[in-house]
């Protein structure tokens, strides 16, 4: 292989690692706001795939995106208020309600997909996240196609990081956010609403979730099918564990495991010998692997998963 | 409080059920009974995913209408069953006194073996497969090879790269059947064509179809063709944001990207399921495997005409001398002995 061959290579393969990385890096980041309040919300994959067909439908409806975005996050939010009242005011099983929430994304965004767009027809155009063309850096030689190639979405997900980090790490809120989760009633006694930092997490994070699955279905791709999260909820919580909570982490951890993807396309892509279900245990035995041998001890939230209830 | 969390939990419960029932196993029974004084034939159909996938559920739910208005059968449907549901779904309509019941998917094949022995006056078919048992288990199958073979001349014929790609979704008979078929149709035109393929493992994972196309594209596939049901927009998808060609599958899919898909790989199941159905009605029902082709009328190639101009010349008369060739019986290619 030239050097010139190699270098578009890794160039695209860089493109599609953050492309596949991304809606589950979104929901990982969100996630580590509930997480570190102590609420473990199992039903991120429903959420992901409600804010993926809210998305489409909203766009269609309203024909542009950035509003669809908007409302995208308000039904994030809605959900997240729907989630915190159920496990915390009314104190039901949070892993319980997190799986009705993953058969409620999937029945609800199915039923509806079906009354808005009707049957057997061609999914609808609708206004999406395009690929944005940055003068200069868009034509670069091979970056331009690894980094600066992306839609805008993808830019905002990434200024996130490092802006989550700091409230989470460097404010007050976010010590009063991680005192929640290690010791309500420490929290409690000096003076912190332990309800309303919850409340406020499990909102946060559904909206981060929601955005997470429109980038799928108006960034990565620009239409709606069923089921098609296909499981990047359930990657997103290991991404928050194996990121150790922390939105670096995360996104390390969710680069990982696009990079396990992108590997797989790859080596398919070559017409190699290797069996197609070896490469597609790729990612997966990637991510186990790094969780196995590099990542060390990941310890949770002290009070994650119980409500708090005041005496 | 208590009262309150009492009442939450049942509200939570009721809507969660009323929401699976919807999403997940709806079933509808259409076709009104007009009293004719004759009898007429019940017909089930049971799909393993939902009948609007643009793909494989879709086309047999078509059929099923097709039927119903043509032959004048009444006729049911239930979608999105399970591994672990169908026993009990094909049992369910058997006890209802359906006279057939169709189950969309080789893995159907177990499930029915087992009803069929305790409902001899119910016939049962598989689609996709080639099982059968007496006296009331039949198979049929639309030759996934002779879709894929279509759709490899086809794509063979227009590439200008001489490379194409086959993205299938989870690695099952009928798929990798036109896995093989792709790559045959393609080297009957030109052995010099690499022909690229791999499979997903999911018909759902949409971004997973666009990822791998884009990688087959990378590699210089000018032509691909998607066969993953639903995920099969996917590759559509990447194949029209790289300006390259793809090939539908399943059904006519020309209308999701028109300056994309040059042409559509159709199994006409509506077609398939209207043949089996009169074969029942009228009393010509054998438990064997019936092999539903290009002669048959149940697979084809819908073309773009739109794009025609834009393909090498000739390339029209070129794909319907390979179809004439097939309905003549001078090419028999994927057709079990």
């Amino acid at each position: 292989m030239s050097l010139s061959n190699l270098a578009s290579t890794l160039s695209s393969f860089i493109n599609t690692d953050i492309q596949t990385a991304m809606p589950i890096m979104l929901a990982a980041t969100g996630m580590v706001f509930s997480e570190r309040a102590g609420l473990v919300n199992i039903g991120i994959e429903g959420v992901m795939l409600m804010g993926a067909f809210t998305g489409v439908a909203a766009s269609f409806l309203l024909g542009s995106a950035w509003l669809s975005l908007l409302v995208v996050i308000i039904i994030g939010g809605i959900l997240g208020l729907f989630f915190t009242f159920l496990v915390e005011t009314a104190r039901a099983d949070q892993v319980v309600i997190g799986m009705a929430f993953n058969l409620l994304g999937l029945g609800l965004t199915t039923m509806l997909n079906r009354a808005l767009f009707g049957m057997n027809t061609a999914p609808p155009k609708i206004e999406s996240f395009t690929p944005l063309h940055i003068p200069v850096l868009s034509d670069l030689p091979f970056i331009g196609t690894a980094f600066f190639q992306h839609s805008s979405l993808t830019y905002i997900a990434f200024v996130l990081i490092p802006l989550v980090g700091f409230i989470v790490f460097k404010t007050n809120a976010g010590l009063n956010l991680r005192a929640v989760g290690e010791h309500p009633r420490a929290a409690d006694t000096v003076g912190i609403n332990v309800i309303k930092v919850r409340y406020i997490a499990g909102m946060v994070s559904c909206m981060f979730g929601a955005v997470g699955g429109a980038y799928l279905s108006m960034s990565q791709l620009n239409f709606f099918t069923e089921n098609m999260t296909a499981g990047r909820g359930f990657i997103a919580l290991a991404a928050v564990i194996f990121g150790k909570w922390s939105p670096w982490g995360v996104l390390g951890a969710a680069l990982l495991f696009g990079a396990g993807n992108a590997v797989s396309y790859l080596i398919q892509a070559s017409n190699s010998q290797i069996p197609g279900q070896l490469v597609l245990m790729v990612p997966y035995v990637l991510t186990l692997a790094a969780l196995a041998g590099f990542v060390g001890r990941a310890v949770g939230p002290a009070a994650s998963g119980k409500p708090y209830i005041k005496e | 409080m208590k009262r309150a969390k009492k009442w939450f939990s049942m509200v939570a419960l009721l809507l969660i059920v009323a929401l699976l029932a919807v999403g997940c196993g709806s079933s509808s029974t259409g076709g009104t009974s007009q009293d004719t004084g004759v009898k007429k034939l019940k017909v089930a159909l049971l799909l393993p995913g939902p009948i609007n996938d643009n793909g494989w559920d879709a086309v047999a739910y078509k059929g099923l209408k097709q039927a119903e208005t043509e032959l004048g059968v009444e006729t049911a449907y239930r979608e999105n069953v399970s591994a672990s549901d169908m026993e009990t779904a094909f049992r369910s309509f058997a006890q209802q006194k359906y006279d057939v019941i169709i189950g969309h998917g080789f893995q159907f094949g177990d499930a029915a073996k087992a009803v069929a022995k305790d409902f001899p006056n119910t016939k049962f078919v598989i689609t996709s497969s080639n099982i059968s048992q007496a006296p009331n288990l039949a198979s049929m199958n639309v030759l996934s090879h002779q879709v894929g073979y279509l759709g490899g001349v086809y794509a063979a014929l227009a590439t200008k790269t001489k490379k194409i790609a086959f993205i299938g979704g989870q690695e099952i008979p009928p798929i990798l059947d036109g896995a093989k078929g792709f790559a045959e149709g393609a080297k009957s035109v030109d052995p010099s064509v690499e022909v690229m393929s791999a499979n997903t493992g999911s018909f759902d994972d949409v971004a997973k179809a666009k990822e791998t196309a884009k990688a087959f594209i990378a590699k210089g596939a000018d032509v691909v063709l998607g066969d993953a049901n639903q995920a099969g927009l996917g590759v559509i998808d990447a194949a029209k944001g790289a300006g390259v060609y793809a090939i539908g599958y399943g059904d006519d899919q020309s209308n999701v990207a028109p300056e994309t898909v040059i042409a559509s790989g159709l199994q006409i199941y509506p077609v398939a399921i209207t043949v089996m159905v009169k074969t029942i009605q009228d009393g010509k029902f054998e438990p064997k495997f019936y092999p539903m082709g290009i002669k048959e009328g149940a697979v084809g190639i819908a073309l773009n005409k739109g794009l025609l101009s834009k393909l090498p010349a000739g390339i029209e008369e070129k794909i319907n001398q390979v179809v004439d060739d097939f309905k003549s019986g001078k090419l028999t290619v994927g057709i079990p002995q």
